[in-house]
């Protein structure tokens, strides 16, 4: 079965200032994500999920291990082949929203596409913008808007682009319940037509809509889950 | 308290560095001013007559560059901080004790900016008087005095202006809803208020005295009123900046067609949107311009067209010159961890290296051509001014001085943004946006 990333054996370690010690992060994972496939990442604070979410996107070189995008060796391409690979392939949505501040929110959902020299017409953002329910806010700057509101104009970023993997950090971590709703009703519509969600998150009803979770526990995969519920996604985790 | 002091001033020590410079070389600066007139005070004679009008001059030039410099570097100094500012008053910090704090730690840095200035400007005064006056048969063996009674004042002064400047947004940064501030991390409105109208509306007065006294001054005195009114016009368009800065940035930036490179894109939406950080840089590198084209613009036009000597610039025109273009690369280098998340965030949404290092060198392209267009006007001003008190149709536009201060300007801004970007580039994106 092809895959749209994986990880084999992946190490990330870090030093903690000059010379210090070495922390292990992650600790051999090995992990694959299928088209059209949700894969949700879970697990206590400190085990290594946002560092996997990274790693495995390009975002966070590995210490050791391997990791593909497409299967292109991630370790294997330069900066600006990296960069071009992630542009044109990957979407990112974290938890402090990271709009650029300067741009308007319609400015801000076509900026992905201007880096690519990509032709996206106003008319492509402002539905990416409509179907996030922000179509009246497209000229407001991110500072002007809530959280939640930019939540969704990063949303509305990745949507526009339909990149083929979307990586999501915690998306609904500084969301109120309803604002953290919408934004997860946005993102679990991702996958389909080949393309594939993973995100990081606390929220055992959020991890429990996707179809396989990894449970991690100090860097290492813990255990894994198919269509789980969230009192088996919570056992997990606590057991 | 103090704690709360030190241990900000050393968690920022970047911002906070920048702050120190400047305070350094402004008394570095006020000290060459400031030993003219001691000198010429126990000199006497002659010697002191000569010596007082080189200081009127060097004083008119080194307050209009310190104000100007060290003002924009104190408010930007605590714009940058809002958020620290937010989160003391989220823990339970009052307002009141918010600005205290921010003017102590102000006051601080300018005490100790302003002793280093001074003691770095001991050692240079000598070399600095005999290369500058060696022309001049009375001066040239002259022996510079700066003693205590010279740096207090010097010293005073820097503590002044950086506290005062900054007095206003630490008002603001306790003033401002904490909320407000955590929200809006990047705060870009730089508002017009009573002072800066108040400011920029007693300069225009000095300026229309000046015109006012051009036509019965005689023609070989010219030059001195004249060279005045570039900087004082660079005043001017620095307190009313506000007004107008944002809508100059982005009509002239327009005229490159958005689609033509991203990194302009970025660059242009970047310097037009963060208001407050452009200004900080835009105004010292206009009042060097201002500065060096006004002088040869009043000399030329006063003496129709004759040279002015080195030794004469270096000793006007060098410590306030040094000053506003030191002040223009602090600026951009205290805001550098702001301008590293930016571009981390623009690398996340999929900019290659060579996009973001071109926007930087963009940003700085435009702070230097934004900076020039109004250096340039002030001149044009003297130049108009000195052709009609002098009576000639051809006055000198100083182009000369205007071009070389702003390519050392533009060098100056590209090393400053694109060099730290370089840097920024090497570490990781997360690890940049962690850092916030």
């Amino acid at each position: 079965m092809p895959v749209l990333a994986e990880v084999v054996d992946l190490t990330k370690t870090f030093t903690l200032g000059r010379g210090g010690s070495v922390v292990p992060v992650l600790r051999g994972i090995t992990a694959q994500v299928a088209p059209g496939e949700f894969l949700a990442v879970v697990g206590p604070s400190g085990s290594g999920k946002s560092t996997l979410l990274y790693c495995m996107s390009g975002l966070e070189p590995a210490t050791a291990g391997v990791v593909r995008i497409l299967g292109r060796t991630v370790g294997a391409l330069s900066r600006s082949a990296l960069a071009a690979l992630r542009r044109d392939h990957v979407g990112f949505v974290f938890q402090s929203y990271n709009l650029i501040p300067s741009l308007s929110a319609r400015e801000n959902v076509a900026l992905p596409a201007r880096l690519a020299r990509r032709r996206i017409s106003a008319a492509e953002v402002d539905r990416a913008l409509a179907d996030v329910g922000l179509a009246e806010q497209a000229a407001h700057r991110p500072g002007t808007l809530s959280g939640g509101q930019q939540q969704r104009v990063a949303v509305a970023r990745v949507l526009a682009l339909r990149p083929d993997i979307v990586f999501a950090d915690e998306p609904t971590g500084a969301l109120d319940t309803e604002s953290g709703a919408q934004v997860l009703d946005l993102l679990a519509g991702v996958p389909g037509d080949g393309r594939s969600l993973v995100m990081v998150t606390h929220d055992l009803q959020a991890a429990a809509r996707a179809d396989r979770v990894l449970v991690l526990r100090d860097g290492a995969v813990h255990s894994e889950l198919r269509n789980p519920s969230a009192d088996d996604v919570f056992k997990a985790i606590t057991c | 308290m103090l704690r709360l002091i030190v241990s900000d001033l050393l968690a920022n020590a970047r911002i906070w560095l920048g702050t120190l410079l400047i305070a350094t070389a402004t008394a570095a600066v006020g000290a060459v001013a400031a030993s003219d007139i001691q000198t010429a005070i126990e000199a006497g004679g002659t010697v002191a007559l000569a010596l007082y009008a080189i200081s009127g001059v060097m004083i008119a030039f080194t307050t209009i560059t310190a104000l100007i410099v060290a003002g924009s570097v104190a408010g930007l100094t605590v714009s940058l901080q809002l958020r620290a500012y937010a989160l003391w008053q989220l823990v339970g910090v009052r307002p009141a004790y918010v600005r205290i704090v921010v003017t102590t730690q102000l006051a601080l840095v300018a005490l100790i900016g302003g002793t280093l200035g001074c003691l770095a400007a001991l050692p240079a005064l000598g070399p600095l008087y005999r290369y500058a006056l060696a022309e001049s048969p009375d001066l040239g063996e002259l022996h510079p005095a700066f003693g205590a009674g010279a740096a207090v004042p010097v010293v005073l002064f820097v503590i002044a202006v950086v506290t005062l400047a900054g007095t206003r947004s630490a008002g603001r940064a306790a003033h401002t809803p904490p909320i407000r501030s955590l929200h809006e991390i990047d705060r870009p409105d730089q508002r017009m208020n009573f002072a800066r109208a108040m400011a920029g509306l007693a300069t225009l007065v000095i300026i229309a005295g000046i015109l006012v006294s051009l036509p019965a001054t005689a023609l070989e005195q010219l030059s001195v009123p004249l060279m005045l009114i570039a900087p004082l016009v660079a005043g001017v368009l620095a307190a009313f900046a506000p007004l107008y800065l944002a809508r100059l940035l982005r009509d002239w930036t327009a005229l490159v067609p958005e689609r033509a490179s991203s990194s302009w894109y970025l660059a242009r939406s970047t310097t037009a949107f963060g208001v407050a950080r452009s200004t900080a840089t835009i105004n010292p590198i206009t009042v060097a311009v201002a500065l060096a084209g006004g002088l040869y613009s009043a000399n030329g036009t006063a003496s129709g067209g004759g040279s002015v000597r080195t030794g004469s610039v270096v000793l006007l025109l060098g410590g306030p010159l040094l000053l506003a273009l030191l002040g223009a690369t602090a600026t951009i280098f205290m805001s550098s961890r702001r301008r590293d998340r930016e571009f981390a965030l623009v690398v996340a949404a999929g900019a290659t290296r060579t996009v973001v290092l071109a926007a930087a060198a963009w940003e700085a392209v435009i702070y230097t051509v934004t900076a020039t267009i109004l250096g340039a006007a002030a001149v044009c001003v003297t130049a108009v001014a000195g052709g009609w008190a002098a009576g000639t149709w051809t006055p000198s536009l100083g182009l000369g001085a205007v071009a070389t201060i702003a390519g050392l300007g533009l060098v100056l801004t590209l090393a400053a943004t694109v060099l730290p970007t370089a840097a920024a580039l090497r570490h990781e994106v997360p690890q940049t946006l962690a850092a916030e």
